[in-house]
């Protein structure tokens, strides 16, 4: 059968066949849904012969994540370059890190449904999905930095025989809260959104067993207009229960710091700051991983440049906020009369043994957004794909930086000490990449990565139907 | 429309009907894993196989608590002699047995293992029977001369032909104490006595004695754990 | 208490084993446990396989006694009293048992030498006595033998129809009567026997002095609460010495302060090498070793034209010669002026003290200072240390001369590494295989046990029978804790072997020898001299004025300056002594109080010296000496004297049983016919090694008044309270965890008590269990120790001011550790305490960043898996032995506060005042560390609380430590201090 809405539902704009150019422009070529389903679907029942390799590759390399844990918690947090007074370092920063890149995903689905963002439609199941598996790579550091971490289940409240809860003024006993009902929303949001294109693939598919399996995962949908209409409310209702997520997940995550009494943590711009920082890296992974896909997928007529321009844009409105963000931390530490706090935003970061990570921080995150004042760079794929690399880059050292800059040097100058990584510390970084790139590979190889029926959705309402 | 789409479109129902029925009940179970897992959990750290309530350990000697402590009358202090002065309640040395059994059942098949002890000097070793976690320090002195009777916590000894635990010494029950004492204090006068119960006072009798015991534990983490 | 005497042995040598709640300590492996039951039996076996029945419960066994003795109580612990020797002088301590095992040392509070105090040395003793690498077999040439064989081999070299030809006995100084008289039996009944008494750091050179001052041996003492005006030559008087305990103690009393009207007295040190007591002075001038005799001729000189005619007594010549060698004196004017002025102001109470190594006429010279101001503080008496008066006494020439002509028929070597310990001139290592037959009994296999043929174990102090004398001549019988868990020798065994006697008991040897002494009522008097761990009446007499001799007119020539040469500073270490310690992991990983070094020597220079040769803190030097040379990392010393490098003894020994060595041997470049004063080629090789500093910088930084308090006499006395900030007590949003109890525990430090000389960061790791992490650990900044004592310089690099701060849990009422933490594994309790719960963390570390002070400490391994059997019996079975992956740190000691409080709550009695000692209180020499409760308006440490001097370490964060610190005052000569 083909899916599409016999009655738009509620959350749906009625039909404008005078959509402006520019939305016209986010599909440029004119395609039935037949042709729309064969060119996707095709794309998942017979995948290009690079992906087996590259899902292959990637899962030896995943295997290396999995040896370096294994060998942490056997052995101990020893195995890592931390020490007293460095006692958070890499681990802490691929958390925050990767939480971050989650959020452009919910961003992307949650804010600009809500928003009616038509350019949304074409990437939202592709940042979702990057999003799920931001989280899962996520989810590993703050359970394997544990000292103990066959103990995290005391941090979950729970009537113990102990008769004790966990302590619930730690932001650590919050983060458990957040990243968890964030790996669950966003999991819930992604595989509604994914129903109906299961549903296209079981209709679709030739061999009877992948008609079952995918049957299976379609939970019995039959794109009847009550079913529809049903998912699109709860789609919505997600939407709107996601939105708020984007914000306080970070905003928990950056409290982590802003709790502390170190100088450089103890601030209160921390929530919006690392907000706007988590959807700055998450918009730049999305390109990263989105430029090569719709290169190799030949699907530069439905992932256009005018996709990529609006992303840029998102880069730069996050770029400058972050910008903003370092100029205001600096001038309070300036201006305010904590001796400490202005010995290290104004000596130690800037001056002090890390000042090299510091200005690169400066450079990638500052810098680099600059350049997408220029039409011409935000819609030069090559541009843009070397830009969103510098600034993941430069986002990973800004978590790195703000943790051990802080603690190497703090009040007593007796315990000053610097920090080195070891190579499990970067074992486990490269890892947790590629464990990341091989679930993203995997969803590209088993489901249509651009929402089939939401595309046809959007055909009808910018063109009607062919 | 392409070949495939008119296959699908014609073919057959992939699933017998009852396959619905089945699917639901999957659904159903999915939810309540997250549900019924913790529950087990938290139930299973609560059975006798965990706690090891009630159930009694063999011992090198036959040695019956009932005829010693009930029939002969003799005080738990008596053997368990440290527990008024130190951390640990003390087990009785060997020659603490044989200074009535150099008298008595001096023949006794039973008493072979002590006899040996005493005079080849290859210790008894008995099997412990309550245990505490190795980072939980409990002291005896202070308990008995705090006006908490033995049964309180080791039950009813003067009944068991062999030892067993009455209770889980779990942080719970050691809080639930230390946080309301008055109902488990008795005088001093009573430590040792089995029979003895709390009830024979009234209210302010109880918060009497709890004045002049000055029975005030501490809750805090290093009263146990050091 | 029952009869010690009896208790001790029974404790150790009944096979009974006694039931104790062996949840308290965690004896990582079983073997081990059984082990120790087999060797000292005195404890309990666990057992993990399960019981048949359906439980999971684990099984544990319980073992009681089959007799149990009277005195112990399983679960409480006993207290002996014993001594510790070094050098031949002995300091009292007591010895805390449970059921049998040694588990801490303690001051003895009756003895002389230690009111009550412990250096980390002797805290240390207690792992050695349980460290697996000791000597534990005799062995011949290598091959396992009988100790019957070797005490033939004894029996033979003391026949006495040889008459000790050839018989060489090489031994440690001692004070010990026993062995005095068993040396002199020996004498007599073989006359060509030589002795040899070798000690690297003996006091030979300021025996000499007195030798020149007043003709005879004698040592000097002094009483430092009768100084106003003290000047240490190259003394580290405060942390070195027979003494120390005591004289840190009373420097401090002399400076308490108690209210800002109490005098002070000042402290002037002129020293080549920065020393604790450098780092205590109010004036410290740096000189090189060789202008030693120069500065003190000086001295005097300026004292005999201030005092006029009170100085006839000294003769003209020498008067002229005093004149000669003042003028070379690079010491400036102003300030040798300054000190003679300010001695001959407080005439009769003032105190010239030198250092041990110093050439003899410095020593006489300062006798003849002392003498001339009648300082009543100095006292005069003869050695305790046997044959001190033989000129032999520390030289060891005599036995390579016998080496040499292969004269030695049998060598006898107790106790002593003469191979290592020795200037390397002699080569004793290579020459004592010449001997025919070689005996050594050792503690460690030494360089010493390596080159004998007869390899034997020597008895460790906690399990020996003897008895030993302090520097006053206090005598202390040395009783054993546990039988010898090797068994090892007892010099007296060895002795009583020589002499001949059948099957030597270190016991009856002792016993017998006192009943000869103390015929009447003798049990009482062993009883008594046990219990109090001195004997009454054993003080040597002292004169207060010896009749001053001035023929040492000779010594005083000139010595040609060293010019464009640097001179070598050989001094011991102040760790490892001599390096007797040398593998002693408390000791090597304890930050030198000095340099903060840990795990190794350096070579010290002057920051201006550096400068001129080019290098910088672990550039290599490699150091030459007539031919020999060593190697050894650069480490810049402010306020080192410039031309002069100084070398700690003690380091870079082989350890037979592990293969690394720590450091290099300064003993390769010491000759044999001086200590120091030599000059040394320095050689940069351009290689560098990273020095394992448990400090990366001394320098305060910017805020540093709210780091600490420095302050001088007259500012304080115009106004005491300048420093106090009017602060009101900073609003919480938080409402305090616990309900305030009536009791609220605190401490506060004095710095200006506080030496630095770290004795309680070793009693605290002996008290709580705490590992050690090794050199690696110290480099990754992995320390364990819940107390560190920072040292911060300022002023100028060639004479910096020091200040001193031990820092550990400030036990903040507000502490930012307890609100991060996410298990409530860190709370505080309703007495004040902020308490680390082990078996509830689970290790976020979040605790850690977020503590100002970062005195948490973090378990990144298993640091206590791989601990061998049976070093892990000496932990304190009241304390947790922390697994991996759990926070630590200060607690307060928190077991020894419960502990009183149960003892209190079953006495029916009130806890009172000083019931509660913490492990670093009750070390401190100096009294420096007050702890009680600070709600009591009647205890000590709340009056300390309120005293001027008090204030906190970053106040203005809010978090309101309980502990305080007392501000650091220096009383400055106001004719120096401009």
């Amino acid at each position: 059968m083909t899916a599409g809405p016999v009655e738009p539902a509620r959350l749906w704009p009625t039909p404008d066949f005078s959509a402006p150019a520019d939305q016209v422009a986010l599909l440029p070529r004119a395609q039935s849904d037949a042709e729309l389903s064969a060119e996707l679907l095709e794309k998942v029942l017979h995948p290009p012969r690079w992906l087996g390799t590259a899902i292959a590759l990637t899962g030896a390399c995943s295997a290396v994540l999995a040896a370096c844990v294994v060998y942490t918690l056997l052995t101990g947090i020893g195995v890592w370059g931390n020490n007293i007074p460095v006692a958070w370092a890499f681990g802490i920063t691929n958390f925050v890190w990767w939480i971050g890149i989650g959020h452009a995903g919910t961003f992307i689905s949650a804010f600009l449904l809500l928003l009616e963002q038509r350019w949304r439609t074409s990437i939202n199941r592709f940042a979702e999905a990057m999003t799920l598996f931001a989280v899962v790579q996520a989810g590993i550091f703050p359970l394997l930095h544990m000292g103990r971490a066959w103990f995290f289940y005391w941090l979950i409240p729970y009537p113990s025989t102990m008769g004790v809860w966990p302590q619930f003024r730690s932001s650590l006993t919050w983060d458990v809260a957040a990243v968890s009902t964030y790996l669950t929303v966003s999991f819930l949001f992604w595989y509604l959104g994914l129903i109906p294109d299961l549903a296209a693939l079981r209709d679709y598919a030739p061999e009877r067993w992948r008609r079952r399996l995918y049957a299976i995962s379609a939970l019995g949908w039959h794109g009847s207009a009550t079913t529809w209409r049903t998912q699109r409310i709860a789609y919505g209702l997600l939407a709107a229960l996601a939105a708020p997520l984007v914000v306080s997940v970070h905003s928990i995550v950056s409290m982590d710091f802003a709790i502390g009494v170190l100088p450089g943590w103890h601030s209160t711009i921390f929530p919006p700051y690392f907000v706007a920082g988590a959807i700055y890296s998450g918009f730049a992974m999305v390109l990263t991983l989105l430029i090569p896909a719709r290169r190799l997928y030949r699907l530069e007529h439905l992932i256009t440049t005018e996709h990529l321009d609006k992303m840029a844009k998102m880069l730069l409105v996050t770029g400058s906020l972050i910008s903003y963000a370092y100029v205001v931390e600096i001038y309070l530490a300036w201006v305010g009369g904590d001796s400490f706090e202005r010995h290290m935003l104004l000596w130690v970061r800037p001056r002090g043994p890390f000042a090299p990570l510091f200005w690169t921080v400066i450079a990638c995150n500052c810098g680099s957004p600059l350049f997408l004042w220029s039409r011409r760079v935000r819609r030069s794929a090559l541009c843009l794909f070397t830009l969103t690399l510098t600034i993941q880059l430069g986002m990973w050292l800004e978590r790195l930086m703000l943790i051990i800059t802080s603690l190497s040097a703090d009040f007593l100058p007796t315990i000053a000490h610097g920090y080195r990584p070891t190579v499990i510390d970067g074992a486990l970084l490269v890892g947790t990449l590629s464990f990341f790139l091989f679930l993203f590979l995997l969803f590209l190889r088993f489901v249509p990565f651009i929402p089939v029926s939401e595309l046809k959705a959007l055909q009808f309402e910018l063109r009607g139907r062919q | 429309m392409t070949k495939q789409e008119g296959s699908s479109q014609a073919g057959e129902p992939l699933f017998p009907v009852w396959t619905n029925s089945v699917f639901r009940l999957a659904l159903a179970l999915t939810a309540a894993v997250p549900v019924s897992i913790p529950a087990v959990l938290w139930a299973w750290e609560r059975t006798p196989y965990v706690t090891g309530i009630g159930i009694p350990r063999p011992q090198p000697v036959k040695f019956d608590h009932r005829h010693h402590v009930r029939d002969d009358g003799i005080d738990c202090i008596y053997c368990h002699a440290d527990v008024e002065r130190s951390a640990s309640a003390g087990m009785p040395a060997t020659s603490v047995c044989m200074g009535c059994h150099s008298q008595i059942w001096t023949e006794s098949q039973e008493l072979a293992p002590v006899r040996q002890a005493f005079f080849q000097g290859a210790p008894l070793v008995w099997n412990r029977v309550t245990r505490l976690p190795q980072f939980v320090f409990f002291n005896h002195s202070v308990h008995v001369n705090g006006g908490v009777g033995c049964v309180s916590c080791h039950g009813r000894v003067d009944d068991m032909p062999q030892v067993y635990a009455v209770a889980s010494f779990t942080m719970e029950f050691c809080v639930d104490c230390h946080r309301a004492p008055e109902d488990r204090l008795r005088p001093l006068s009573q430590i040792t006595n089995m029979t003895w119960s709390s009830e024979r006072l009234g209210p302010e009798s109880r918060a009497r004695l709890g004045r002049e015991l000055d029975a005030q534990p501490q809750t805090d983490c290093t009263t146990c754990h050091r | 208490m029952p009869p010690l005497k009896s208790a001790a042995r029974d404790s150790c040598l009944d096979p009974a084993v006694p039931e104790f709640d062996a949840a308290q300590d965690q004896p990582p492996s079983e073997l081990s446990r059984r082990e120790f039951l087999y060797l000292s039996g005195a404890t309990i076996a666990l057992s993990s396989q399960a019981l048949p029945g359906c439980t999971r419960a684990p099984a544990g066994k319980i073992i009681p006694y089959r007799v149990q003795p009277e005195v112990i109580v399983p679960g409480r612990a006993l207290h002996y009293a014993t001594a510790s020797t070094l050098d031949g002088y002995a300091t009292g301590i007591l010895v805390e048992s449970h059921e049998g095992r040694p588990t801490k040392i303690e001051g003895n509070p009756t003895h002389p030498a230690s009111l009550g105090a412990c250096s980390a040395t002797e805290q240390a003793l207690l792992l050695q006595l349980y460290d697996p690498r000791r000597v534990q077999t005799v062995t011949r040439r290598g091959v396992p033998a009988q100790s019957r064989e070797l005490l033939r081999v004894l029996r033979a070299a003391g026949d006495a129809k040889r008459g000790g030809r050839g018989v060489h006995l090489v031994l440690p100084p001692f004070s010990s009567p026993l062995l005095g008289s068993q040396v002199a039996a020996l004498q007599s009944r073989l006359p060509e026997l030589r002795v040899h008494v070798h000690a690297p750091l003996s006091r030979v050179n300021a025996w000499r002095g007195s030798r020149l001052a007043f003709g005879s041996v004698l040592e000097t003492r002094v009483d430092l609460r009768q100084a106003a005006v003290v000047l240490a030559i190259d003394a580290d008087l405060l942390a070195r010495g027979p003494e120390h305990l005591a004289l840190a103690r009373a420097f401090a009393d002399a400076r308490r302060m108690s209210s800002a009207g109490s005098p002070m007295n000042r402290l002037y040190v002129a020293e080549t090498a920065m020393t604790v007591t450098g780092a205590m002075a109010d004036h410290r001038q740096a000189i090189a070793p060789s202008e030693a005799p120069a500065f003190a001729a000086a001295l005097l000189h300026e004292l005999c034209s201030l005092l006029g005619s009170d100085t006839a007594a000294v003769p003209a010549p020498i008067r002229s010669d005093l004149s000669a060698l003042a003028g070379t004196s690079s010491v400036e004017r102003r300030f040798t002026h300054a000190l003679a002025r300010d001695l001959a102001a407080h005439r009769g109470r003032g105190a010239v003290l030198v250092g041990d190594h110093l050439p003899p006429v410095v020593h006489a010279l300062a006798h003849a200072v002392n003498a001339l101001l009648a300082n009543g503080a100095l006292s005069y008496a003869p050695s305790p240390i046997v044959l001190s008066e033989a000129d032999s006494f520390g030289s060891l020439r005599e036995l390579r001369a016998a080496l040499d002509a292969n004269s030695v028929e049998s060598l006898v070597v107790l106790d002593a590494d003469v191979a290592y310990a020795s200037p390397a001139d002699l080569e004793l290592e290579s020459l004592i295989g010449r001997a025919k037959e070689s005996v050594c009994f050792a503690l460690f296999p030494n360089a010493t046990w390596a080159t004998c043929n007869w390899r034997a174990p020597a008895a460790h102090m906690i399990e020996s029978w003897l008895d030993t004398r302090a520097l006053d001549g206090t005598t202390s019988i040395v009783q054993p804790l546990i039988a010898p868990l090797y068994s090892g020798w007892t010099p007296s065994e060895v002795l009583a072997a020589l002499l001949g006697v059948e099957s030597p008991s270190a016991h009856d040897l002792l016993e017998s020898f006192w009943r000869e002494r103390r015929t009447r009522d003798f049990e009482s008097f062993w009883e008594m001299s046990l219990v109090r761990g001195t004997i009454a009446g054993t003080e040597i007499l002292q004169s207060s004025r010896p009749e001053l001799s001035w023929n040492w007119r000779s010594f005083l020539e000139p010595r040609a300056r060293l010019q464009h040469e640097i001179e070598l500073n050989l001094v011991g270490d102040s760790r490892i002594h001599d390096g007797r310690f040398g593998n002693h992991p408390w000791l090597l990983e304890l930050p030198c109080p000095v340099t903060k070094q840990t795990w190794g020597n350096a070579a010290q220079v002057a920051p201006a010296l550096a400068r001129r040769l080019n290098i910088t803190d672990g550039d290599v030097l490699e150091l030459t000496q007539n031919g020999r040379s060593i190697e050894l990392p650069t480490l810049i010393v402010p306020g080192h004297a410039d031309g002069a490098l100084t070398i700690a003894l003690g380091w870079g020994q082989r350890d037979m049983a592990s293969t690394e060595s720590f450091g290099a041997s300064g003993y390769r470049l010491m000759h044999s016919d001086e200590r120091g004063g030599t000059t040394v080629r320095v050689h940069a090789t351009g290689r560098r090694e990273a020095l394992a500093l448990s400090q990366a910088t001394m320098q305060l930084g910017e805020s540093a008044d709210s780091i600490l308090l420095v302050s001088t006499l007259e500012r304080y006395k115009a106004q005491p309270r300048a420093h106090q900030p009017q602060r009101k007590r900073g609003l919480s949003m938080y409402v305090p965890d616990a309900p305030r109890a009536a009791r609220q525990w605190g401490m506060t430090i004095d710095l200006n008590a506080c030496t630095g000389c770290s004795a309680c960061v070793i009693a605290c790791q002996a008290e709580n269990n705490i590992p050690s992490v090794g050199k690696h650990g110290v480099l990754e900044h992995r320390e364990m120790h819940w107390l560190r004592v920072d040292r911060y310089l300022a002023a100028s690099d060639s004479a910096p001011r020091v200040m001193i701060q031990p820092m550990t849990c400030q036990h903040c009422e507000k502490a930012p550790c307890e609100y991060v933490c996410p298990t409530g594994a860190t709370v505080h309790s309703s007495d004040g305490l902020n308490q680390m719960v082990y078996n509830r963390c689970v290790g976020t570390r979040f605790c850690s960043n977020n503590c100002p002070y970062k005195v948490r400490r973090f378990n990144w391994f298993d640091y206590h898996r791989g601990e061998a059997s049976p070093s892990e019996l000496g932990h304190n079975p009241e304390v947790t032995v922390r697994a991996r992956g759990v926070m630590e740190k200060c607690t307060y000691c928190v077991q020894r506060i419960r502990n009183a409080e149960i003892r209190a709550k079953v006495a029916r009695r009130p806890l009172a005042d000083h019931d509660v000692h913490t492990a670093c209180e009750q070390t401190c020499p100096t009294r420096a560390i007050e702890f009680g409760d600070v709600n009591d308006p009647h205890s000590d440490v709340a009056k300390l609380r309120d005293s001027d001097r008090a204030f906190q370490v970053l106040p203005e964060l809010g978090v309101e430590p309980r502990t305080r610190y007392l501000m650091k005052l220096t009383n400055p000569n106001p004719e120096l201090a401009k």
